[in-house]
């Protein structure tokens, strides 16, 4: 079910009625039916993969907890290929067979191995890092096993954050489904003015800039450069307001019932280097691979090489769990590169006096966040482009400069308003955090007009045309 | 918490007001002002639903709309022609503006144009309806149609402003703009470049999923026109690329049209047209002189049955 359809908005208002209705004790079993529901709703069939992976990892936490030394890291080990496992084949199989054939082939040979008809089932990555959490939480001794299976399968699965997260830990999230929420008036306010903030990012600005990006990106044959570079910071918002805007949705409805999810996303493009850039993106994620990959790699207590290489690889990693495509190999590497550039090139300065060249702080600042934004939309390229030969081709258009800008409107008018109504709120809560929003005033009659101002800016710009999250795909 | 609960409906409700209140405000002046454009694709709609009255009407997308010059083609039937296309509309629009013209007089003749792959299942093919959405409170013929946007667009329609989502800029530039030479060319838009890539043989698919929807309103769109007595002709006007398989679509259209005794001309392939470059504005359309050879051709086909 897709949060931006009519469908969700029905089931919402009946989930969060019953569930502040039933007694405590049912609540948790309400969650996990609507759960398997809301999933249900786009292929049935693919809830089973997921009971897979909930099966074994439920018996491989209880098991790990009583168990010891070899045998308890054989346990996790065996949840992990478990999980992995079943992204693999889903995920993978095809791309790697496709490489095979790519190899074979040049080498006169055919490829016996046959490709799969399956189609990933939506948020199956999602899913699947959350798992592996629960797991190595117990391993490590931070979480203990959960006993009833009820609850670890809700928490694998409850619905916000089912299909494209944020990604929970279970020291967060599991005793949770335990506490008594009451229905708090200003907790639910808060919870459903942050879905409303998520709604006028999908519909305002992600689902109407898609409609040029996707214009461009899927026609390369058609622009030329200027577009192209239009069509790219498009994109930086679009992908933003679409993740951020699900993120916002997701905490949101949670947070109507009472449940406390993890912030995902802090105003990225406000980042004055690439590596706040990914303290304030994806966090979830960022966090996951801090804490499950890279530490475990030994992050940055080693060699300076191998820290570096631990970085690139972390993103590389990063990359392919966006998606089983070269582009997402490249996309990830870039951002690995950049930010083992950056360390380097931190390190080469250190000793320098740069104190003759002194620059007002504002200005400062602003060149770094341009500067990473621009790093960043380059990025993208990669990460929207269908295929590298096409990513490369973008480039090479956007480095001639040349060609007429494509401009549809009104939807280009739409997009530059959004773009602004969004840059705009950030900028304030980035800068001017002591200054109360108009969302949270004092006054009803400033916060209503707010409410009201949003609701109607969505029926008159906003695109109701129930398109996909960006990130579902993964 | 129960006063928590009483006290949070009381300030939704309040809020519900507010809204709905706003929103019949801001729907009703968009609503006004959307019914006076002198310009753009949606004041060649208006016309079309609310004022039309030739006698030879001309339905389809874009092709229609570039392809059918309609003076052309009144002077050689010798009857009153209005082309109703419209960019990145098909079928399903025409079928609704057909429904809704049919409440208010009888044409003598109409003619569809039909494109390659029009029945093929594509997701968002049924949002380019919203085109028709300030239609429907006053036509309810067109409300089926509409209706199949989404199962809830009854329930979106509940608001004023829904109708008009993201056109108000759109009907503030056409209410300032002088009036559209669309109407003195009877709805027919010309174009007046030449294509500048070589023709390719397009391996268009031999395969691919049905609307039976779409399917079946196009049969009850000829079965309405032949109902009341109204002669109906179906085109598939020419493309510049070389089609390597037969469309399924076009197949199923002259199926339909055989099975009512509806005359089919099929110039997808015509090689008058074919792969001249000369002849196109783009691959799909016709530019200006090759649309008027073909209305003649159309004209022609067309005049022995009136």
């Amino acid at each position: 079910m897709l949060f931006n359809s009519f469908d969700f908005l029905i089931f919402f208002v009946v989930v969060t009625s019953l569930y502040f209705a039933l007694p405590h004790k049912y609540r948790w079993f309400l969650l996990l039916v609507a759960s398997c529901y809301f999933y249900m709703a786009f292929v049935p069939v693919y809830i089973l993969i997921l009971g897979f992976t909930i099966v074994i990892d439920y018996f491989a936490g209880i098991w790990l907890e009583n168990a010891t030394g070899r045998r308890r890291k054989m346990l996790l080990v065996l949840s992990l290929v478990a999980n992995i496992g079943v992204l693999a084949v889903f995920k993978y199989y095809n791309f790697i067979n496709e490489n095979i054939t790519t190899v074979l082939y040049g080498a006169g040979f055919e490829n016996p191995i046959p490709y799969l008809s399956i189609l990933l089932p939506i948020g199956l990555s999602f899913h699947t890092f959350q798992a592996m959490s629960y797991t190595i939480e117990v391993y490590r001794g931070h979480q203990t096993a959960e006993r009833n299976f009820g609850i670890y399968a809700l928490y694998v699965m409850f619905y916000p954050q089912l299909v494209a997260g944020p990604i929970e830990r279970p020291q967060n999230l599991l005793h949770q489904f335990y506490e008594k929420h009451e229905f708090d008036i200003k907790r639910v306010a808060s919870g459903l003015k942050l879905m409303m903030w998520g709604f006028f990012k999908k519909l305002i600005i992600a689902d109407r800039l898609s409609i040029y990006v996707d214009t461009v990106y899927n026609h390369p044959e058609n622009c030329e450069g200027i577009t192209f570079i239009v069509a790219t910071i498009f994109f930086a918002f679009q992908i933003y307001c679409d993740f951020s805007g699900y993120s916002d949705i997701a905490i949101g409805s949670a947070r109507v019932m009472g449940f406390k999810l993890m912030e995902n996303f802090r105003r990225p493009y406000f980042s004055q280097s690439i590596s706040e850039f990914w303290k304030r993106w994806h966090i979830s994620l960022s966090t996951w691979f801090s804490d499950y990959l890279y530490r475990s790699m030994g992050g940055n207590r080693v060699s300076v090489p191998r820290w570096y290489f631990n970085l690139f690889f972390v993103f590389l990693v990063s990359g392919l769990w966006h998606g089983a495509n070269w582009t997402y190999v490249i996309w990830g590497a870039l951002n690995g590169f950049y930010l083992i550039f950056a360390i380097v090139r931190k390190k080469m300065f250190a000793g320098l006096q740069t104190d003759f060249i002194r620059l007002p702080e504002w200005l400062t600042k602003t060149t770094n966040i341009l500067v990473t934004f621009v790093l960043i939309c380059f990025s993208w390229i990669f990460f929207r482009a269908r295929n590298v030969d096409e990513a490369f081709y973008i480039i090479r258009k956007i480095a001639a400069f040349e060609g007429p800008l494509f401009i549809t409107n009104p939807n280009f008018f739409f997009s530059i308003l959004g773009i602004i109504m969004l840059m705009g709120v950030e900028f304030q809560q980035e800068f001017f955090k002591d200054k109360i929003s108009l969302l949270n005033h004092p006054r009803a009659i400033v916060r209503y007009a707010t409410y009201t101002l949003i609701i109607i800016l969505i029926l008159m710009m906003g695109v109701f045309d129930g398109s996909q999250f960006i990130y579902f795909q993964f | 918490m129960k006063t928590q609960i009483i006290q949070f409906f009381k300030r939704l409700f309040l809020l519900l007001v507010i809204v709905a209140l706003i929103d019949l405000a801001i729907g009703e002046t968009l609503r006004h002002y959307y019914f006076k454009q002198k310009a753009g694709p949606d004041s060649k709609t208006i016309y079309a639903v609310c004022k039309m009255e030739q006698d030879v009407l001309i339905f389809g997308s874009s092709r229609a709309n570039h392809h059918y010059v309609a003076n052309d083609i009144a002077r050689v039937l010798k009857h009153s022609v209005y082309n109703t296309g419209r960019n990145g509309n098909f079928n399903l629009y025409s079928a609704a503006v057909m429904e809704a013209v049919l409440t208010r007089y009888t044409p003598k003749a109409v003619v569809i144009d039909i494109v390659e792959r029009e029945f093929e299942e594509k997701p968002g093919s049924y949002d380019y309806l919203s085109s028709l959405l300030p239609f429907y409170s006053e036509f309810p013929e067109i409300q089926g149609i509409l209706q199949m946007r989404s199962k809830f667009e009854k329930y979106k329609l509940f608001s004023r402003i829904y109708p008009y989502n993201s056109l108000f800029p759109t009907i503030a530039i056409n209410n300032i703009r002088a009036n559209d030479p669309a109407l003195d060319s009877n709805g027919y838009a010309p174009l007046h470049n030449i294509m500048k890539r070589e023709v390719e043989t397009r391996n268009n698919a031999k395969e691919y999923k049905i609307d039976s929807l779409k399917v079946k309103v196009f049969e009850e769109m000829v079965d309405l026109c032949k109902q009341k007595g109204i002669a109906v002709f179906v085109f598939c006007s020419p493309y510049y690329d070389i089609l390597k398989y037969d469309d399924p679509s076009l197949e199923m259209v002259g199926e339909i049209c055989r099975k009512r005794g509806v005359p089919f001309w099929d110039y997808s392939r015509d090689k008058e047209f074919k792969a001249d470059p000369n002849m196109f504005d783009d691959f799909q359309h016709l530019n200006d002189s090759s649309a008027r050879r073909y209305s003649l051709r159309c004209a022609d086909s067309i005049r022995r049955y009136l």
